[in-house]
C-alpha cells in the first residue's frame, strides 16, 4: 500500500443515522489512524442545508490544518450566491475545488439550471466533485463534461448502482475521473475501472465522516492493486487533480 | 478467530456480469480464510425454489465448508409449506427469504404462512427488510412466533429502525453488512453482541469492508468472535470448524 494516501471525498458534520459524528477532529482522527496524508472535505451542512454557513464553518474548522483541503459547496438553485462563494473561497489555498450534490439541490444534472453553474466552475479553472447516482445522472454528467472538455470532474460514488455505465462513459470522456465510496460494495468496480481507464483516472475516496475511512480502505485493499496502481489511485492522482501539496 | 459468513450465494444472475460461480465463491472464501459459510443458489431465488434448493444441496455436499440455506418463493403458494418441511428434514440449516426482490409483502398473509411453517421446523430464517418500515412490518408478521429471525439488507438509512425492532423482539437478530458509519458497530452492539451476525454477500460483494469494521471496533475480542462466527454457529447449529476441517 502506498504511503501517499489521499482521500478525495470526505465530509464534515453530523448525519441523521446511528453512528457517532464529530467535527474536524474526526477527520483528523481518521487521517492519523489510517495514515492518510491529506483529505479534501465538503461541508455536510453546506450540502444538506445552508451552503453559505456550511462553507464558512468548514473554512474556519480546517484553518491551521494544512493536511485538510476543502471543496466549496455550490448549488445550481443559488447560482449567483454560488459564484460569490467560489470567488470568496478560491482565494484561500485550502479550497481547491467545487462540490455539487444534485439530489439535495433538487436539480438533476440534466436540468437546464445545471449547465450555467458548470460553466462558472469551468471558467474558474477548478475541478469539481459531483454526487452521481444512477445511469441517467451518469450520462448527464458525461454530456456536461464533454461540453467543457478542459474542465475536470470527479464522479462521486462512481455512479453508485450505475458503476458499469460510469466506467463506460469515462472511457469516452477523458476529463471524467472516478471514485467509488459507497455503502453497497459490489465486487470488481475498482478493478474494472482501472482496467478500462488506466490507473490515472481512478481515485481513493471514503465519504468520511459519514463513513469510517476503514470501510472503503478495506474495499480498495481487497481490490489488490499493483504497487504502481496503488501509488496513483490511493494518492498521487488526487495530488495532481487538485494541485495539493502534502504538509 | 473463526469466521462464519451467513450470507453467500452462487449461480447466475441475469443482471450481473460478475463471476458468481460456485468455484469463485469457494476460492474467495479460501483466500480470506473463511472456513464456514451459509450459502444458497441464485436459481432458487430467481427461477424455481425446488431446483435452487437441489442446487444448494449438491454444492454443499461437494464443499463441506458450505452449509445449505433453503429458500422458498411464497408467490408459488402451492406446496410452499411442504417444501419448507422437506428441506428441514433433508438437513438444511435454515431459510433465506427475499420479499423485496421477489415482490411480495412482509406484512402479507403469504409471509405470515411462511414464517409459521418455518417455526414448525425449529430452524432460523434470514429475511431481507431493505425498505423503510419493513423491519416494523416483519415484527408484526412474526408476532407470537418464537423462531429465530435474522434481519438482512438494512442500510445506514434503515438500520436504526431495525435496532428499534430488535429492542422489542428478543428472537430477532441483525445481519451485519454495509456497516460503514463511524462507530456503527458499537451502536449496533448496544442491543447485545449475541444478536449480530456477519454476512458479506460474497461473491457479488467485496468480503472485507464490514468484517474490517468489526475487527477495528472497540468491542471486546469475545464480542467480535460472537459476531464474526460464534452467533452463527449457535443459531444455525453448525459444528465447530476446528472439529470440521
Amino acid at each position: 500500500m502506498t504511503e501517499w494516501l489521499v482521500d478525495a471525498h470526505q465530509h464534515n458534520g453530523p448525519w441523521p443515522f446511528p453512528g457517532r459524528f464529530g467535527d474536524v477532529e474526526m477527520n483528523l482522527h481518521y487521517l492519523k489512524r489510517d495514515g492518510i496524508r491529506a483529505a479534501v472535505i465538503s461541508s455536510t451542512e453546506g450540502i444538506v442545508s445552508n451552503m453559505t454557513r456550511g462553507n464558512a464553518r468548514l473554512g474556519a474548522a480546517i484553518a491551521g490544518h494544512p493536511e485538510l483541503y476543502a471543496y466549496v459547496v455550490v448549488n445550481p438553485t443559488h447560482l449567483a450566491a454560488s459564484c460569490a462563494e467560489m470567488d470568496e473561497y478560491y482565494d484561500n489555498p485550502q479550497f481547491v475545488a467545487a462540490k455539487i450534490h444534485p439530489a439535495y439541490a433538487k436539480t438533476p444534472l440534466s436540468s437546464p439550471n445545471m449547465a450555467p453553474l458548470i460553466a462558472e466552475i469551468a471558467k474558474r479553472g477548478r475541478p469539481a466533485l459531483i454526487h452521481t447516482w444512477g445511469a441517467g445522472e451518469v450520462r448527464a454528467l458525461a454530456n456536461l463534461a464533454q461540453r467543457w472538455p478542459q474542465w475536470k470532474v470527479l464522479m462521486a460514488h462512481g455512479g453508485g448502482d450505475a458503476w458499469r455505465e460510469a466506467i463506460e462513459v469515462a472511457q469516452q470522456t477523458p476529463n471524467i475521473y472516478l471514485e467509488f465510496c459507497c455503502s453497497a460494495v459490489e465486487r470488481g468496480k475498482v478493478e474494472r475501472a482501472i482496467a478500462a481507464l488506466g490507473p490515472e483516472r481512478v481515485l481513493f475516496g471514503t465519504d468520511a465522516t459519514l463513513f469510517d475511512t476503514m470501510y472503503m480502505l478495506s474495499l480498495y485493499r481487497e481490490a489488490n492493486l499493483s504497487p504502481a496502481e496503488s501509488r496513483l489511485v490511493m494518492g498521487e492522482n488526487a495530488l495532481r487533480l487538485f494541485g495539493l501539496r502534502l504538509p | 478467530m473463526q469466521i462464519t459468513d451467513i450470507d453467500t450465494h452462487f449461480g447466475v444472475d441475469p443482471g450481473s456480469d460478475l463471476d458468481l460461480s460456485l468455484g469463485n465463491l469457494v476460492s474467495i472464501l479460501r483466500h480470506h480464510g473463511i472456513r464456514q459459510a451459509l450459502t444458497h443458489a441464485l436459481s432458487g431465488i430467481q427461477f424455481d425454489h425446488a431446483t435452487g434448493n437441489d442446487d444448494t444441496w449438491a454444492a454443499c455436499q461437494a464443499h463441506p465448508e458450505l452449509f445449505p440455506i433453503a429458500t422458498v418463493d411464497p408467490r408459488r403458494f402451492v406446496g410452499m409449506e411442504a417444501e419448507i418441511a422437506r428441506r428441514a428434514e433433508q438437513g438444511f440449516v435454515g431459510y433465506r427469504f427475499y420479499p423485496q426482490r421477489q415482490g411480495w409483502a412482509v406484512d402479507g398473509q403469504l409471509c405470515r404462512r411462511l414464517l409459521q411453517a418455518v417455526a414448525q421446523t425449529g430452524k432460523p430464517a434470514i429475511i431481507s427488510v431493505a425498505g423503510a418500515g419493513d423491519p416494523t412490518r416483519l415484527l408484526r408478521a412474526a408476532e407470537g412466533l418464537e423462531l429465530p429471525l435474522v434481519l438482512s439488507g438494512t442500510s445506514y438509512g434503515t438500520v436504526g429502525e431495525a435496532l428499534a425492532v430488535l429492542q422489542e423482539a428478543p428472537n430477532f437478530h441483525l445481519q451485519m453488512h454495509m456497516v460503514a458509519l463511524p462507530f456503527q458497530v458499537e451502536e449496533m452492539a448496544a442491543v447485545g453482541a449475541a444478536r449480530l451476525l456477519f454476512g458479506s454477500l460474497t461473491p457479488a460483494h467485496y468480503t472485507r469492508p464490514t468484517w474490517a469494521m468489526i475487527e477495528a471496533s472497540e468491542l471486546s475480542d469475545a464480542d467480535k468472535a460472537l459476531i464474526l462466527g460464534g452467533n452463527a454457529r449457535r443459531i444455525f447449529n453448525l459444528p465447530d470448524p476446528e472439529a470440521h476441517p
